[in-house]
């Protein structure tokens, strides 16, 4: 998944942050997007502590990051520094759950919240500006949408182009009451004793219960049942890491018991790409 | 009751922390116990058990595939601590 560049009339000659290396390729859609809105671009630069004084400084407006970015942001703004308000927040390139909109919106306040899903075949695929994770179902099989999206047996998602050409992305598509998420990647699927769950459905699970800054989850091997569930978990900011057994406990009150992964430990951080996504194990 | 070796003390107070992070009640192992017969502990929290183990030990004793095993010595014979 990846944040296309983007003309929008309302973002014309605004500052924007370029949070990503300018000769990556995130760091290039964000050079592209700025320079066809006639936008003035800020290096956010490599220390994660003065990006949040950088932001303040040069009056950014418009910053538009990887979910892991923004969790970065949010994990190292100073306690001393007031959030400023942002005319427009976006969100791509990984998916995107409840509690980083949340965040974003809460501390950031930005007129345009907005959330992208991108791919290198396809392009643009959809922008979703109702604050809530995910997009709603009726979405899919929509003939009157471009790109048109469906859903295979597998639940996995195919969009058709304007030229008829069809790409399947390789995206899972969860549907909860009128809404679809993204529960993952088909390669991140985990096999544990034959019971397959995306990783990426619970992620988000974990990450919505408000009890870590970040989460990563990932396939470890085993010989009894082949596969075993494993989360890095990061604390948030201010709160002690509770004990492990605490950390499960409540994660089996809130998630059901096969969503709850069984080896978690505490992390300082998660790793993020070149191009602001989680690494992957 | 006989005197536990070092492997079979490491084995047991593993598989009794992961009972205590997975919320079951504790359980009085002893070498002989089947492990998942007898103690109430499921595949998982045994395949925890042996994440556990390999973390503490550095030993990969299934690196060459299963060893088949069902009694907590058998399992701690598998992560002998002297060698």
């Amino acid at each position: 998944m990846q944040a296309p560049a983007r003309l929008a009339h309302k973002l014309e000659g605004r500052i924007w942050l370029q949070a990503f290396e300018p000769c990556s390729y995130a760091g290039l859609q964000v050079w592209f997007s700025a320079y066809l809105n006639n936008g003035r671009l800020v290096y956010a630069g490599n220390q994660p502590e003065e990006v949040a004084e950088r932001i303040c400084k040069e009056g950014v407006e418009v910053i538009s990051a990887t979910p892991s970015w923004w969790r970065r942001l949010l994990q190292t703004w100073p306690t001393s520094l007031p959030y400023p308000q942002l005319l427009q927040a976006s969100l791509g390139g990984e998916r995107v759950d409840q509690d980083i909109l949340d965040a974003v919106s809460k501390h950031f306040n930005p007129k345009g919240l907005t959330h992208l899903y991108a791919t290198t075949e396809a392009g643009m695929i959809l922008a979703v500006k109702d604050r809530k994770a995910g997009f709603p179902a009726r979405w899919i099989e929509d003939k009157t949408r471009t790109p048109t999206l469906r859903l295979d047996e597998h639940h996995i998602l195919h969009v058709t182009l304007p030229d008829g050409k069809t790409v399947r992305t390789g995206d899972i598509i969860e549907i909860i009451g009128e809404r679809a998420f993204f529960a993952g990647r088909e390669d991140d699927i985990i096999n544990i004793g034959g019971r397959k769950i995306g990783s990426g459905s619970v992620e988000s699970a974990m990450l919505n219960t408000g009890l870590f800054a970040d989460v990563r989850v990932y396939a470890r091997s085993n010989p009894i049942t082949g596969q075993l569930m494993a989360a890095d978990i990061v604390c948030r900011p201010g709160e002690t890491p509770l004990a492990i057994a605490e950390v499960k406990q409540r994660l089996r009150s809130s998630l059901a018991g096969h969503m709850v992964p069984q080896v978690i430990r505490w992390v300082p951080q998660i790793e993020m790409t070149a191009n602001g996504k989680k690494s992957r194990i | 009751m006989t005197e536990l070796n070092p492997s079979e003390r490491l084995v047991i107070a593993t598989l009794l922390e992961v009972m205590q992070e997975n919320g079951m009640p504790g359980f009085d192992f002893t070498p002989q116990t089947h492990i998942l017969r007898d103690s109430g502990m499921d595949s998982l929290g045994l395949a925890l058990t042996i994440v556990k183990l390999e973390e503490q030990t550095g030993k990969d004793p299934f690196a060459d595939g299963f060893v088949n095993f069902t009694t907590v010595a058998e399992l701690a014979q598998l992560f002998a601590l002297n060698e």
